[in-house]
């Protein structure tokens, strides 16, 4: 990594906003503190951050409202949403409102700052990429020829199947919400049918994956939705 | 009829001749002819009848007839009559006489009966009304009997009742407890005439809860069959009333320890979020000494462990709590066990787990996230409780209306009479804090989820056969 990363991070409580401050700031990363999703607005109209660290729950505006606004003024600045186990909803509910990623407290550091840098990098190739064929691990999905090979060798696919592959391929390690996949592949008039999804996965998995009960690839995130590894 | 009635009958009839005597002299006196004193006559015996009775009137209607025949008819002085209407007279004047006593008499009677059963209501009334107003705090019983003897005016009541085996005794009564005792047991109402002592035996609906005895009172039968029914409803009603508060004392209780450690668990995940980003981003850092990095990596581990703790108190809060809401989907069992198996493989160690050859595919319609907690326990039991490194085994037998999921490890016998403790929250059974950690919440929560879903969760163990653990889920819960 050559440029230093400017990382704002939004928590109110003083601890946690501490402990990430000197350990990210000994990691190389450039962090600025908000308190809460006022103060966060307000620092990112003075500061260009790479990204945005944020609390979930927050008093005032609280952590989803705070998303929803940096997300529309800011489009370009991933946001990762620090989020309590067993509160999946609130997990789906940052990625509706415009959440790259989130990271469950209490987190380890190593994680965190993969998922940071991972957000990051992506917000950064988003733009560049198209229909140009993706290479992850050994799979090679191209939009343009309608193929998928595995090792060089082709794996047949259905049109559906192709579809969510490539969905998931061009959002490697973002956590993609059921509804998400769903509104994408079948139309927006779904959105509850996470039995196709579950069907439809576990087809892709039998064709994709070395051994479909332990995937490397497509990841499941409970109760939310899936994740394709990263390149 | 007693003595004293018969002696006041004779004096009422002394009282009648005397004033019939008293009438014929004063018409005699003024010399009346037939007619009216015949008139006169008829008027006492009407009075008679009215106050007294048939037989009074009856028998001074007879001396009145003598009387008018002695003193008023032809030949005068003599019990005989010569003129026909005389006959007509007399035999008219009896006749009337005794059929005006008897139609007074009856009317007379049926007053004095409707008065008596305005009053015997009144007081069932005022009974009813006051078994409303007894106080639950105190025991019931003695309130009862104490109630029922003042309102009924009786000399005595007891009370025997069969639910605390309890007996209450209000007033005098000349009966032993074990009289009270045994009218329950042989289910016999008994009325008693001589002295005034009825018993019944209580009954709600048509099982006997208790006998009632009730001396020295002046009800009727149906009267006291009120009262008998009336004690039996209040004491089924306060029994009723005490098992509900103390079942609304125990959700409450329960509620406010779901939402205490629902609290606590979330006050514990900001420290522990700090310790570890703190601990891991040293880690992280790599400018630590060996001695150093062991020790904040033993900091990192075990702040990691106590997260989970606090996360399992947490999910258990929720589940405990009242209303737990599922939120079911199609589940395929296999799939399901399967990914269990994966996600525990920390817990399970170096216990292989085997899925049985013939185990069918089963699917189910539950809550997911819940169904995994339960499979999660029992796995972790299992691997916690079973002989070190032996196996695991999985089974899943669909029949007709359940779908049955069953872990068996080797060992970890569970005697009988601890089959159902182990289901209850905070129970370990002895020794097996010895074996394994725990908290003695885990099967309560698998129970808790099981039950949720309208299924039965329960364990089989023997010597031989290791222990199983079984959880029943029905197929009807909802047909796609």
């Amino acid at each position: 990594m050559t440029a230093r990363l400017n990382v704002l991070i939004v928590e109110d409580d003083a601890g946690i906003r501490q402990s990430l401050f000197e350990t990210l700031t000994a990691l190389g990363f450039v962090i600025g503190e908000a308190r809460n999703g006022e103060e966060a607005l307000s620092r990112l109209r003075m500061v260009d951050y790479d990204a945005v660290l944020l609390d979930i729950n927050m008093p005032g505006m609280g952590g989803i409202e705070t998303c929803r606004r940096i997300c529309s003024s800011y489009p370009q600045v991933p946001i990762i949403m620090l989020t309590v186990r067993d509160e999946e909803d609130d997990k789906v509910e940052a990625l509706d409102a415009g959440a790259d990623d989130y990271v469950t407290k209490p987190f380890q550091i190593r994680e965190l700052t993969a998922r940071l840098r991972s957000a990051i990098r992506r917000a950064k190739t988003s733009a560049v990429q198209s229909n140009s064929p993706v290479v992850i691990g050994s799979l090679m999905l191209d939009p343009d020829r309608h193929r998928v090979e595995k090792m060089g060798q082709e794996v047949r696919l259905t049109p559906k199947e192709f579809e969510m592959l490539r969905f998931l391929m061009e959002n490697p390690g973002r956590p993609v919400p059921h509804n998400r996949l769903l509104t994408s592949i079948w139309g927006s008039e779904y959105g509850n049918e996470r039995e196709y999804l579950r069907v439809l996965i576990s087809q892709l998995r039998k064709k994709i994956e070395d051994d479909p009960a332990r995937p490397a690839y497509i990841l499941t995130e409970t109760h939310v939705g899936y994740r394709f590894r990263e390149a | 009829m007693t003595k004293r009635a018969i002696r006041d009958v004779a004096v009422r009839i002394a009282a009648g001749i005397a004033a019939a005597l008293f009438m014929t002299w004063v018409a005699y006196r003024f010399h009346f002819n037939l007619s009216s004193a015949t008139s006169i006559h008829l008027f006492l015996v009407t009075a008679i009848a009215l106050r007294w009775g048939f037989l009074e009137a009856s028998i001074v209607s007879l001396l009145s007839v003598a009387c008018l025949d002695y003193f008023f008819t032809q030949p005068l002085f003599r019990f005989y009559m010569t003129a026909t209407h005389d006959w007509v007279a007399l035999v008219t004047f009896e006749s009337v006489a005794l059929l005006v006593s008897r139609l007074s008499n009856q009317v007379s009677r049926h007053a004095r009966e409707s008065e008596m059963h305005r009053s015997h209501l009144q007081k069932l009334y005022e009974l009813s009304q006051n078994v409303l107003l007894l106080d639950r705090q105190k025991p019931v019983d003695q309130q009862l009997a104490c109630l029922i003897q003042s309102t009924l005016q009786a000399k005595g009541v007891a009370l025997w009742n069969a639910y605390d085996l309890h007996l209450c005794m209000s007033g005098a009564c000349e009966i032993t407890d074990d009289e009270v005792r045994s009218t329950y047991f042989t289910e016999r109402n008994e009325d008693d005439s001589i002295t005034a002592t009825s018993r019944r035996v209580l009954r709600s609906g048509t099982r006997p809860i208790g006998s009632l005895v009730i001396c020295g009172h002046s009800l009727d039968d149906a009267s006291i069959n009120a009262t008998a029914s009336l004690t039996a409803v209040a004491i089924e009603r306060a029994r009723s009333f005490s098992a509900e508060s103390s079942a609304e004392a125990a959700r409450e209780s329960e509620q406010l320890r779901s939402t205490v450690l629902d609290g606590l668990a979330h006050a514990f995940k900001t420290p522990l979020t700090t310790i570890r980003s703190s601990s891991s981003g040293l880690l992280e850092m790599d400018t630590l000494s060996g001695t150093e990095k062991r020790l904040v990596a033993l900091i990192d581990q075990h702040a990691a462990h106590l997260n989970d703790l606090t996360t399992r108190l947490l999910r258990t809060a929720r589940i405990e709590n009242a209303d737990l809401k599922l939120k079911r989907e199609q589940i395929d069992l296999r799939q399901l066990i399967q990914s269990s198996i994966g996600a525990s493989a920390q817990e399970l160690g170096a216990h292989p787990v085997h899925l049985q050859p013939r185990m069918q595919r089963g699917n189910v319609w539950a809550d997911r996230h819940l169904l995994e907690m339960a499979l999660f326990q029992l796995l972790d039991n299992a691997a916690k409780y079973g002989s070190p490194d032996s196996s695991i085994t999985i089974d899943v037998q669909e029949e007709q209306a359940e779908t049955l999921i069953s872990i068996r490890n080797e060992g970890s016998l569970i005697p009988p009479d601890e089959r159902e403790k182990i289901f209850k929250r905070f129970y370990r059974s002895p020794g097996s804090d010895r074996r394994a950690s725990g908290t003695g919440i885990g099967l309560s929560v698998v129970k808790r989820i099981t039950e949720a879903h309208q299924g039965r969760a329960r364990v089989d163990s023997g010597e031989h056969t290791g222990t199983t653990f079984f959880l029943t889920l029905p197929r009807t819960a909802k047909e796609m």
